[in-house]
């Protein structure tokens, strides 16, 4: 017994010595937003001094609220139809692939071969004739065909860990392969859909490049409101910071939140 | 007889594939991505250069793609491409394995340790290079050499004289924790009856992992590299804001040197052709490398 | 009927005049942070007029907007830009409106309120192409030499008002103090080509120059070779180490925390080295021209950011309303009012010059005036040159092969590449970009 609470105590320290390391330069973002432009950028860096949250009332004051609904429905949106359209096909390449299962994968794999740079200037002529520029819609066009791909391969991965009896035990009992999916899959695969979900999100709340070449005024997100921070002439490290950690919040929220999702206790002998 | 026949023929009916179940995904991927690239291919045959909008929009042909491959610095973005993308998919598979079996075996503060562990992917990745650049790899006062020069060593300048280094550093810092996210739900689906068999057979926690969850995370590494692969592919943010793809272009990818002829010469045929030459040159390497991993994208044997 | 009539003319006439929205896209400068800021005087005097703002940093700004007007997106009205936009091809393209004729359509009085001939005559110049003025200046600079007076003094050195480069680094190098974290000039080494410009002006002023007057590069010519020679010394002699990675934001760093003596670069940096709140040396700084080393002209640049109205705009009235505005005397005042003096943007008007609480806020400002006012872009180099621009070359292939040489520069600073290499490979691009351009037959 004794040993064994020695071996969980010598693995927390572990994590938490590495998770401080590894997250170390945001914790250091964090405090950099709190201090005065002067010691923001002070060296050797400082430690001791005055903090306040004044650059985050500055910029919450601005037009957070309006990049912030805009990425939330965004990333919601996208991720939600990507789901949509993705789940039956990992569906049906998981259990029953077939002989074009993997042309299909490596078709769906293949529409993020090509570097969004050499695509932006066709993307934006075609947007600009149907007049999805700076629309929500748009955006969430553009996110979900980005997300698709992933859902595809990776709830393929998830799905493939339920095993295939159950599903042939359904089928047998006459029931409808939505029913199966619905019903039998996914509740056995919830920690992958968490997963699948929860790294779409990150991806698609900080996605930068389409969202300032095809959003305006209207449909900006966050990330867009972030790059209205830097600038090559003048120092604005504190704002900057703070800006930087409002645009990662909610999502370092939800993850904290969420993570009983995504992390179960195996070794407590969680049962499917 | 006849009901238990006519039964057991539905049953078996019943057991033919779901036939539509793709097609949604194909439909719309379809539309929204081959449309684009038609139109990329077409524009990759023309001159058009946006700061000149009185010259005509003419037909060059291969021109583009000439220019591109001819290229002096082409030939190092493509490489550099490469490098950016393999190298840090071992080393981040490494270590986010090594932090996904971390977090699975804590008791406590599993949240918050989660939460700490997947930050540095939260972050923007046009704001991870300017933490790294001022506060990290800064020659002057930066915390790498502070912890260098504290320890004997001297001090280097990584943008400066290794900015490969510099860039897959910063890479591999913000995705060790997709992978560590992708091994924790794998990890999530080990078969604990057969974990605690073996530990009834004598089984140490080392040979556990050896035989029975490292290969049951075979697919989920092979699949989570792969994906990653092709996601870090068109990284950006190190090189645009860490080391502008240089000094002398050293540290230029496939999508920089594009995104340069874009930005600066707004040469938008180019552009095209760059892209494409891009995009043909990744399924060449994709489906080389998809033939040599597809056995372990399988579960071997339960 | 009539009155039919009278109620839709009237009707008429009101939405007409009535509400814009204009869309301006701009850069993340303290002055434009501050127009944001008091953008909301503008509605009140102007209630049927939204303005807003998106920020962007320089160089997406610059492929955001060029995109947005080549191919017609329509998202903006207003566009932040610099004379090199102006020069090298916007006014050409007819994607900016002339604001000329909009100034002489306009009622005496309000043009005399707007006082064109007060905006300073090099920024004007700078934005005027084939003599019709294209954009509206909020802010201006050129570049000087800011040194620490107490460590001059210290060392028993004067600094003159127009030193050469040989004065400047003599002075750096005995400055130099690494020991003490203290090094002798600070110096730009990245290779972004948007950062250039004090590298262009050491090299105008050395009396080399990028172009002959038949367009033929002359990056391996003798001067040009020993200003980049010059240059590369000084910068690993008594500059500070690890340049490759210092741009403007790591210049001032060094420079506000006291840990460089000298530092050549834009005017902008007086003001944010005088301000207590963001510099350990607030006080502690000297003000000189930009050195020469042979040649007076180009050895400061003249830069500016102004806002022009694109051509693609639905409002344009709305959008002369605008520009006016933020770049008129009642601005200033307004400025002066709600940030203080040390607030008001430098470099656009004569009459700010002229404001004692300015002058008091800002004792670098005599200088910065000299230097705008003497930099000439028009005449950028000792030799007759075919081209014009100070801080960048305005023609539109100027990316192309610069970009190419802002990365040999920095290689060559970091060690990774020999000059003579570096100059040829940039030689050979410009060669290329300028034949396959139509400039060299």
């Amino acid at each position: 017994m004794k040993a064994r609470r020695r071996h969980g105590l010598l693995v927390a320290i572990a994590t938490f010595a590495v998770a401080l390391l590894l997250c170390f330069p945001i914790l250091w973002l964090f405090f950099t937003s709190l201090k005065t432009e002067s010691d923001a950028i002070a060296t050797p860096p400082t430690l001791f001094v005055p903090l306040s949250f004044e650059h985050y009332r500055q910029a919450l004051s601005g037009e957070y609220p309006h990049f912030l609904k805009n990425t939330v429905i965004v990333t919601a949106a996208s991720i939600a139809i990507a789901f949509l359209l993705g789940l039956p096909a990992a569906y049906k390449l998981a259990f029953f692939p077939g002989r074009k299962a993997n042309d299909f994968l490596f078709f769906v794999l293949s529409t993020r071969f090509m570097p969004g740079v050499a695509v932006i200037v066709p993307i934006f002529l075609l947007y600009t004739r149907i007049g999805l520029i700076d629309t929500l819609p748009g955006l969430v066009l553009m996110y979900t065909t980005l997300n698709l791909p992933i859902v595809v391969w990776l709830m393929r991965s998830f799905f493939k860990d339920v095993p295939y009896e159950l599903i042939e035990a359904s089928l047998l009992e006459g029931a409808s392969h939505s029913r199966i999916l619905w019903e039998t899959v996914l509740p056995l695969s919830k920690a992958g859909l968490a997963t699948t979900a929860f790294l779409l999100i990150i991806l698609t709340w900080n996605e930068f490049f389409f969202a300032v070449n095809l959003s305006g005024h209207q449909a900006a997100t966050l990330p867009v409101f972030m790059a209205s921070f830097f600038t090559s002439e003048g120092q604005s490290w504190a704002r900057m910071s703070a800006a930087a950690f409002l645009a990662v919040l909610p999502v370092l929220l939800l993850g904290w939140v969420a993570s009983r999702a995504l992390v179960k206790n195996v070794l407590a002998g969680a049962v499917k | 007889m006849k009901g238990v026949a006519r039964a057991g023929a539905k049953a078996r009916s019943r057991l033919s594939p779901p036939r539509w179940a793709t097609w949604p995904t194909v439909i719309y991927l379809l539309v929204t991505t081959q449309i684009p690239l038609l139109a990329t291919a077409y524009f990759s045959l023309f001159s058009w250069n946006l700061l000149y909008p009185a010259r005509p929009f003419r037909f060059v042909g291969l021109n583009n793609f000439q220019a591109i491959l001819s290229n002096g610095g082409f030939r190092s973005a493509a490489l550099n491409t490469v490098l950016f993308s393999v190298v840090p998919a071992f080393l981040t598979a490494l270590i986010g394995l090594g932090l996904a079996l971390l977090v699975n075996r804590l008791r406590f503060g599993r949240g918050l340790a989660y939460s700490l562990l997947f930050a540095p992917f939260l972050i923007m990745e046009t704001v991870n290079p300017i933490i790294w650049k001022n506060m990290i790899l800064n020659p002057i006062y930066g915390l790498l050499n502070f912890a260098l020069t504290s320890f004997g060593f001297e001090a280097v300048d990584l943008i400066s004289n290794a900015p490969r280094a510099a860039v897959m550093l910063m890479i591999v810092w913000q995705w060790s924790p997709f992978m560590m996210l992708i091994l924790l739900a794998g990890l999530q689906s080990v078969n604990t009856e057969t974990l605690e068999a073996a530990q009834i057979d004598g089984a140490g926690p080392f040979n556990q992992f050896l035989h029975i969850t490292l290969p049951h995370l075979v697919p989920y590494l092979t699949v989570g590299m792969l994906i990653e692969a092709i996601l870090i592919l068109p990284v950006f943010g190190p090189i645009y804001v860490g080391t502008y793809g240089g000094p002398g272009n050293q540290s230029t990818n496939l999508m920089f040197f594009v995104f340069r002829v874009l930005t600066e010469q707004y040469e938008i045929g180019r552009a095209a052709a760059g892209g494409l030459v891009t995009a043909f040159m990744t399924t060449i390497v994709m489906m080389a490398l998809l033939a040599y991993v597809r056995p372990y994208m399988e579960r071997q044997s339960q | 009927m009539r009155r039919l009539l009278l109620c839709s003319t009237i009707l008429l006439s009101i939405s007409s005049a009535g509400a814009a929205e204009l869309n301006i896209a701009t850069v993340n400068n303290p002055d434009m942070i501050t127009m944001q800021k008091l953008s909301a005087e503008f509605t009140k005097t102007h209630p049927d007029i939204k303005v807003n703002f998106v920020v962007l940093p320089d160089q997406v700004l610059r492929q955001n907007i060029t995109q947005d007007v080549a191919v017609k997106g329509g998202r903006y009205d207003i566009a932040t830009i610099s004379p090199y936009e102006v020069q090298a091809g916007w006014a050409e393209n007819g994607w900016l409106v002339p604001l000329t004729p909009l100034f002489q359509a306009l009622p005496k009085d309000q043009q005399d309120a707007y006082d064109l001939n007060d905006v300073l005559p090099t920024i004007r110049a700078a934005l005027t192409y084939k003599d019709v003025l294209y954009a509206l200046p909020f802010y201006g600079e050129s570049s000087f030499t800011m040194y620490r007076k107490d460590l001059f003094e210290k060392a028993g050195i004067t600094m003159p008002e127009a030193p050469t480069w040989d004065e400047i680094a003599a002075a750096a190098c005995k400055l130099n103090d690494p020991a003490n974290g203290v090094y002798g000039i600070a110096m730009k080494g990245i290779p972004d080509y948007g950062q250039l410009a004090p590298f262009i002006t050491f090299m105008h002023s050395y009396g080399a120059r990028w172009f002959d007057e038949n367009w033929n590069p002359q990056i391996t010519s003798e001067p040009f070779k020993k200003a980049f020679t010059a240059y590369v010394d000084l910068v690993k002699k008594c500059g500070e180490p690890g340049a490759p990675n210092v741009g403007f934001n790591e210049a001032l760093t060094l420079m506000s925390q006291g840990k460089a003596a000298i530092w050549v670069d834009a005017t902008v940096a007086a003001g944010m080295l005088a301000d207590p709140k963001s510099s350990k040396v607030a006080g502690k700084i000297g003000y000189a021209l930009s050195p020469t080393e042979g040649s007076k002209n180009g050895s400061s640049w003249l830069y500016t950011w102004a806002l022009g109205i694109l051509s693609s705009s639905k409002n344009q009235d709305a959008a002369f309303e605008f520009i006016r505005w933020a770049s008129s005397k009642e601005y200033i005042d307004l400025v002066a009012k709600t940030e203080g003096p040390l607030h008001i943007p430098s470099g656009t008007r004569v009459s700010t010059y002229e404001r004692k609480d300015y002058l008091e806020a800002a004792p670098f400002a005599p200088t910065v005036l000299a230097a705008i006012q003497g930099a000439d872009l028009t005449h950028p180099a000792k030799d007759p040159v075919p081209y014009t621009g100070t801080a960048q070359v305005n023609i539109p292939e100027y990316a192309a092969w610069a970009a190419e040489f802002g990365q040999n520069f920095s290689a060559v600073i970091a060690g990774s590449m020999s000059i003579d290499e570096a100059l040829q490979k940039s030689q050979d691009v410009a060669v290329q970009v300028m034949t396959d351009a139509g400039y060299i037959k």
